[in-house]
């Protein structure tokens, strides 16, 4: 009979332990994007106003679905994706014919990618997305590689 | 023996927080950085970000920067959020303020200090503050470090 508890004891704490795990993983998913799996964590930081969190993380999915090593290199030359405009040069100071205001950009020097903020959902948007994401990971890659 | 050993994690951990939070440190390069707690910018990791793409992308603007500035204020001033200011009441001191929020665009934030830190060394060369030369600065920036 003391046995029998012993065991159940352990299977409700091991149960519980398991369901917390679960828990965490959901949680940060909410915040970022994270695959134990392959150890890749990458943090999503989304417009509140015009942007959704949700088509980056499908986007993400769809690259690691499409082509494992863009995937592989995504998680290691991106640590933070931002939907954001990024302002390219100042018009106080010359006169392009072009919006200084960019829809996506890569910082040098960081690992932080941004692109524009999209609140629509489908899957073109999803696909343009990821398409995105790769053209931006590329050039973290290509300047972190240039430095080494 | 325990009791001592808390007490050193303790400190350990208070120290690690409190230089992380409060001071960016390079020692290769001897640049010692104070920044002013904010509570509107809450965490100070943009500014140290964009410090460091200054020190990676321009590095020319990070000598200039270390050099002419030894504490960075985050708090509002009259740059507005999202701006920076250089009071220049006391060249000593060698302060500017940097309030671009702590979730910025970090292109951004790296123009702002290299704006802020052209107006120092203006003060301290002894020179009239001139806007157009620290706008020419800002931009040199964002066009160096910014990949679209």
């Amino acid at each position: 009979m003391k046995i029998t508890e012993k065991i159940k004891d352990k299977l409700i704490f091991y149960s519980l332990i398991i369901f917390l795990l679960f828990g965490i993983y959901y949680f940060i998913n909410i915040f970022a994007y994270f695959d134990v799996q392959n150890l890749c964590y990458i943090n999503l930081q989304e417009d509140i106003l015009s942007g959704d969190k949700k088509t980056m993380h499908q986007a993400i999915k769809l690259l690691k679905k499409n082509n494992k090593e863009d995937y592989k290199n995504l998680c290691r030359f991106v640590d933070t994706i931002s939907e954001k405009y990024c302002f390219a040069f100042d018009p106080r100071v010359e006169s392009k014919n072009e919006d200084p205001w960019q829809p996506g950009c890569f910082v040098k020097g960081s690992k932080i990618i941004y692109i524009k903020p999209i609140e629509e959902t489908s899957n073109l948007i999803i696909q343009k997305r990821s398409e995105e994401i790769k053209k931006f990971m590329l050039m973290s890659k290509n300047y972190w590689e240039d430095k080494k | 023996m325990s009791k001592i050993i808390k007490i050193i994690i303790i400190i350990i951990i208070i120290g690690a927080g409190f230089f992380r939070y409060f001071y960016y440190l390079d020692f290769k390069n001897s640049c010692y950085i104070k920044i002013k707690p904010s509570i509107l910018e809450f965490s100070s990791q943009n500014i140290k970000q964009a410090i460091k793409i200054l020190k990676f992308s321009v590095p020319n603007e990070y000598e200039k920067f270390c050099g002419h500035v030894k504490t960075i204020n985050p708090n509002f001033a009259c740059g507005g959020f999202g701006g920076g200011c250089y009071y220049g009441d006391n060249i000593e001191k060698k302060e500017i303020d940097i309030s671009t929020a702590n979730s910025g665009y970090l292109g951004w934030t790296a123009a702002i200090i290299a704006h802020e830190t052209c107006h120092a060394t203006q003060a301290q060369e002894k020179r009239e503050m001139n806007e157009n030369e620290c706008y020419s600065i800002g931009n040199e920036v964002l066009k160096k470090v910014i990949n679209y």
